[in-house]
């Protein structure tokens, strides 16, 4: 599975990287705006996005938003990466179309977990 | 597989024990898919967002915080549930039946032409309606206004689109079917522009303007659709229909919107919520008011204690600092009213929960309400709405009798509720009274040693009998399936009572009826307290929890074996805390003798602490401990104390908590061991 890792801090990329590959999953591209990430999904082949919230021009939620928007990006899975729970930030998240969010820091079981809980409720829908 | 429920949530809930992380983890995943579910009502939404977030951080499943937050996640699933029933109650869903008239048949579909409110719709909650409604609007004007020179500023389209969405949900609660279909159309068309879907161009930033406008005269129409319904103008349709579809309407520069608008007011009148004479003051403002006007109370005590000022020579010093004082005071009464809001809004909502729970129930219950006008600080209305409601769903669910029982014992079949508020010095009652079967000795006793609380109840006061009621633990579990156990018992009513200073008493007489009171303080700004001191450090004890100080005597100490120090005085025995023992602070351990002992807690609450030394007493400013100290145990926060230094204020629950897993018997025996 393609995973598309977005977040302007490359030692955060890192970080998901490598722990996705902890976790068996060792397709992942980068990228380090929401522009760039955008322009990477629009060439297709991305089965899952692990986005941050706090980037600079596009935030997370805003990526979301138009990756839901793209033709392509009604159904693929968006995890948001954040440091912040709270009401509005949960209300937020799913009104951007994200399918769940993880707090920083996460071990890799967690992300595990998190991304396997989309998969399958995705499975069910 | 289904998305999980509401249902699923709680049953997920109930699966938590503690220290089960792995349960908790799949309580959170699938609260999750709840909030998903964007069709649910938004302050349900809203609450299991909030359950989520407590469940996502970390610090608050630490051992030591677990159980509050425990309760205090199953406040907010309980809060979720209430207000999806009560979504469920008013008809039609909040999103859904909105939508379904339009949907797929733009223009097509029936939009309304006429607004009428139902008869039994709520006054009150209408008014309150009103009043946020135009500050609402207020704010996506003047976002609409910043769009005009800026049409990219996502933070401006939020707000509007949040009035809109705002707007929507409340009026479907209350009957306002008109205002509520119209609203859901504006917040449609922001909501594709706040999801990058339109751009705010063209006819959007109009369209936008004239549906503030159309909500306004909408609110307008209020008094007239409730008194027997107007006639929607045609702007109404129209707007609905170019809304759907901004982009198929052509932009028309003939009708600029500054027209509109300028004719707009007009029609809409001045906003009808509010008298003449009003102004309406931001809530913070208000309540950074209230606060500063507490510092200077503060301030002007340690003036007045300053040396110079009591010096007897110095007479015109004295005198002026004497005057300033008198200002000070009714400075400090002013703001306090400013800050007091009639306890109205609150009974009223009951009405409602206890016709729903009577019909449910196959109950017949009369509400009545006294005391409406009754006034406390606007920061507790908020937060005795909710032990209200559950008490009232207590009486109706346990209290009152079916008719055929009511008939059976010669009463009336219709039962009777009664809450009534008044003040009683710095402090209002709220009494809810019923005339159902009262309180079951018997099945409290049997319930509390089912579940541990007690090994029996032989020779036990009625007291402290119904004090069970309210222990952690009695009303949990299996009352999960019946309307009020939902999960939240009577103990959390008393946990969020007491954490505003307020109390609970419990009268009931067998088959007659049960007297529930609250007791709250009029405002949290300022307290009483007894200053004492404990080594080198003072601490503040909230004085109306203080019951007696006693110097103590050889005779009345006792050692108990694996129960600790205790205090035996008048026939009574209490659990002896040393407050430095317990609070950790450093010294030579005091001669018990020496110092003096203070009753504070209530009922069979109660604990004996000692202190060193009294230092009098002060009003005091009580603030929170601040986020980087968080919640210690046995403190709710600090003041500032009359010489500028700080003090600490003691937690006199937590403090009588304490005590008894000093002691592990069970907590009445002890009291009345003698």
């Amino acid at each position: 599975m393609r995973f598309l890792v977005v977040d302007d801090s490359a030692t955060m990329r890192r970080i998901i990287v490598n722990s996705l590959a902890r976790i068996g999953h060792d397709d992942a591209l980068e990228a380090g705006d929401g522009a760039a990430a955008l322009e990477a999904f629009d060439q297709g082949g991305v089965q899952f996005i692990i986005t941050d919230w706090n980037m600079p021009q596009m935030s997370g939620l805003d990526f979301a938003r138009r990756v839901r928007a793209h033709p392509k990006g009604a159904t693929v899975p968006i995890l948001m990466v954040t440091t912040r729970s709270a009401r509005e930030d949960i209300l937020a998240a799913v009104d951007a179309g994200v399918n769940n969010y993880v707090l920083k820091p996460f071990t890799p079981p967690v992300l595990k977990e998190k991304i396997d809980a989309i998969l399958t409720s995705a499975a069910a829908a | 597989m289904t998305p999980p429920t509401i249902d699923d949530a709680v049953a997920a809930f109930v699966a938590c024990e503690p220290g089960d992380a792995d349960a908790r983890r799949r309580l959170r995943e699938i609260l999750w898919s709840v909030v998903c579910d964007r069709s649910l009502a938004s302050e349900a939404r809203n609450a299991l967002a909030d359950a989520v977030a407590l469940l996502d951080d970390p610090a608050a499943f630490a051992p030591a915080a677990e159980a509050s937050s425990l309760v205090l996640l199953r406040l907010h699933l309980e809060v979720a549930v209430d207000r999806l029933e009560m979504a469920a109650a008013g008809g039609a869903t909040v999103n859904g039946s909105a939508r379904t008239p339009t949907d797929g048949a733009p223009g097509g579909a029936a939009v309304a032409t006429w607004f009428e409110i139902p008869g039994d719709a709520d006054g009150a909650l209408i008014g309150d309606f009103v009043g946020e409604a135009h500050e609402f609007l207020e704010v996506a004007e003047a976002a609409l206004l910043r769009l005009e020179g800026a049409p990219d500023d996502a933070e401006s389209v939020n707000d509007v689109f949040r009035a809109f969405h705002t707007i929507k949900g409340t009026s479907s609660f209350l009957g306002l079917g008109a205002i509520a279909s119209f609203a859901h159309h504006a917040e449609d068309m922001l909501g594709r522009v706040r999801g990058g879907e339109l751009a705010f161009t063209g006819t959007v930033p109009e369209l936008s303007l004239r549906a503030v406008d159309q909500l306004k005269a909408l609110i307008a129409a209020i008094p007239a659709a409730r008194a027997g319904g107007v006639e929607l103008s045609p702007e109404y349709a129209v707007l609905i229909a170019a809304m759907e579809d901004p982009l198929a309407v052509p932009a028309s520069p003939a009708t600029p919107s500054a027209e509109a608008r300028a004719a707009a007011p007009a029609a809409a009148a001045p906003a009808p919520g509010l008298p003449e004479g009003t102004v309406k003051v931001r809530a913070e403002k208000l309540d950074r008011l209230v606060e500063m006007v507490g510092e200077l109370v503060i301030a002007h005590g340690i003036l007045k204690e300053t040396p110079a000022v009591q010096d007897a020579s110095q007479q015109e010093l004295t005198q002026r600092v004497l005057q300033a004082d008198k200002i000070v005071r009714e400075l400090q009464e002013l703001a306090l009213g400013l800050r007091m809001v009639p306890l109205r809004g609150a009974l009223t909502k009951l009405t409602r929960i206890v016709r729903d729970l009577a019909a449910r129930s196959g109950k017949q219950v009369v509400f009545e309400t006294a005391g409406e006008d009754t006034e406390l600080d606007r920061t507790l209305v908020d937060l005795v709405a909710d032990p209200l409601m559950h008490m009232v769903r207590n009486a109706v669910d346990h209290g009152i009798e079916t008719p055929s029982e009511r008939l059976a014992a010669g009463k009336p079949a219709m039962g009777t509720i009664r809450v009534e508020a008044r003040q009683a010095g710095d402090r209002v009652l709220v009494r809810l009274r019923d005339d159902g079967r009262g309180l079951q000795r018997s099945k409290i006793i049997a319930k509390a040693i089912e579940r541990g609380l007690i090994t029996s109840g032989e020779g036990m006061p009625d007291a402290a009998v119904f004090e069970l009621i309210f222990a952690p633990g009695f009303s949990t579990a299996d009352a999960i399936t019946d309307v009020s156990g939902r999960g939240v018992g009577m103990d959390v009513v008393r946990r969020n009572l007491l954490a505003i200073r307020g109390r609970t008493l419990i009268e009931s007489e067998p088959g007659k009826g049960s007297v529930f009171t609250i007791e709250l303080p009029l405002t949290l700004a300022i307290t009483d307290g007894m200053v004492v001191r404990v080594q080198g450090e003072r601490f503040i004890i909230p004085t109306a929890r203080i019951r007696r100080c006693v110097r103590p005597a050889p005779e009345m100490l006792r050692t108990a074996l694996g129960r600790g120090e205790l205090l035996q005085q008048g026939g009574e025995v209490l659990p002896l805390l040393r407050l430095q023992r317990e609070l950790r602070i450093p010294g030579p351990s005091a001669d018990l003798l020496a110092g003096i002992l203070i009753v504070a807690g209530d009922g069979h609450n109660r604990v004996a602490l000692h202190v060193d030394e009294l230092l009098g007493q002060q009003q005091v400013v009580a603030k929170p401990l601040g986020e980087s100290i968080g919640r210690v145990r046995g403190l709710t926060g600090g003041a500032i104390l009359g010489d500028g230094r700080v003090g600490l204020i003691l937690d006199v629950d937590e403090l009588v908590q304490a005590s008894r897993s000093a002691a592990p018997a069970p907590p009445h025996a002890a009291p009345h061991a003698a």
